[in-house]
């Protein structure tokens, strides 16, 4: 064998052992290529757990608030039809008190009672009576009322009748002469006093099974 | 160059042919250390490319499941919604219910009324 031939044969070895490295390490770089996709699915299968878990608490907390609302929701439109039927019957009783006004004697009855009452209630004395229009035109005995009320507060009293124009469907307000002390016995006054009441007597009624 | 193997002849060197052959010894080395060198390259390489992969993958598939989330809650969004129409729609049906039979006890209430208010006298 010449010297050539082995030189060239050292060269030949070498290059394929080369050839081999390179081979070998393409070989790896593709296997570290895989293994990294590989470990990137199972990580991102890891994270969906966690992430899918995390969305169905959050599914829960917007499903309960949507329901939440509905539930409040709910809640006030009944409340408010309650709120409006009840205010629909006070406006229809103050329909029947506007009407009873007009019964003349049964009225003034009535309204001589709460002139009584509230003129006990004040103690007797100088005190004012307040009348709307129509009602100006009563015959209310205003001797007899100052009597009635003289013989219950053992206190000398005068009625004084003051045309102020009251706005009123019916009814009386009386006060002291220094107009301190106001007892507002108009339908509409004694309505707004008993509220609260009506509407939980009217509750009762219309909303119970 | 080429030189024929003959046997030596007495005192004839040999220093020349040896010397060629570490010369290509070393040339091979050479070859070796520079493929070494080119295969530590190609792994580096695949290392970064290997990095960009994983995050590449792993973004299509946190992608896919945000996909799948996003679908997942826009149903269940959906179902809520449903059911709270559903319960608005109850609850309109119950005031329709409740003002009827309301509207048979008015007169009851307005005459409870007046007795209230009349009750003042």
């Amino acid at each position: 064998m010449t010297l050539e031939k082995v030189m060239n044969l050292i060269i030949e070895d070498a290059k394929k052992e080369a050839e081999n490295i390179i081979k070998e390490a393409n070989k790896n770089a593709e296997q570290i290529i895989e293994d990294s996709k590989k470990n990137a699915i199972t990580k991102a299968l890891e994270e969906e757990k966690i992430l899918i878990k995390r969305a169905k608490e959050e599914a829960e907390n917007i499903r309960n608030t949507i329901l939440s609302e509905a539930r409040i929701k709910s809640s006030w439109m009944i409340i408010d039809e309650k709120t409006k039927i009840i205010n629909e019957v006070i406006e229809k009783t103050k329909e029947k008190l506007k009407e009873f006004t007009k019964s003349k004697e049964k009225y003034t009855e009535i309204l001589s009672k709460l002139i009584i009452n509230a003129g006990s209630t004040l103690g007797g004395g100088e005190l004012e009576i307040l009348l709307n229009k129509q009602d100006l035109k009563l015959p209310l005995d205003i001797k007899k009322l100052e009597k009635i009320v003289e013989e219950k507060t053992g206190k000398k009293t005068i009625f004084k009748i003051i045309d102020e124009d009251l706005q009123t469907i019916g009814g009386v307000i009386v006060r002291t002469k220094d107009q301190k002390i106001i007892i507002n016995y108009t339908f509409e006054g004694i309505i707004e006093a008993h509220r609260r009441y009506l509407q939980k007597e009217a509750s009762k009624i219309l909303f119970s099974e | 160059m080429s030189q024929e193997m003959k046997p030596l002849k007495k005192g004839e060197k040999i220093i020349k042919p040896l010397e060629s052959i570490i010369e290509t010894e070393k040339q091979a080395l050479r070859i070796i250390e520079e493929a070494k060198m080119q295969a530590k390259k190609i792994i580096e390489e695949a290392k970064i490319r290997a990095q960009n992969e994983y995050n590449i993958a792993f973004q299509e598939n946190i992608s896919k499941i945000n996909e799948k989330i996003s679908a997942m809650m826009e149903e269940e969004k959906q179902k809520a919604n449903l059911e709270a129409k559903k319960m608005i729609k109850d609850t309109e049906d119950k005031i329709k219910d409740l003002r009827e039979k309301a509207s048979k006890k008015i007169d009851e209430t307005i005459k409870k009324f007046l007795s209230i208010i009349l009750m003042e006298a």
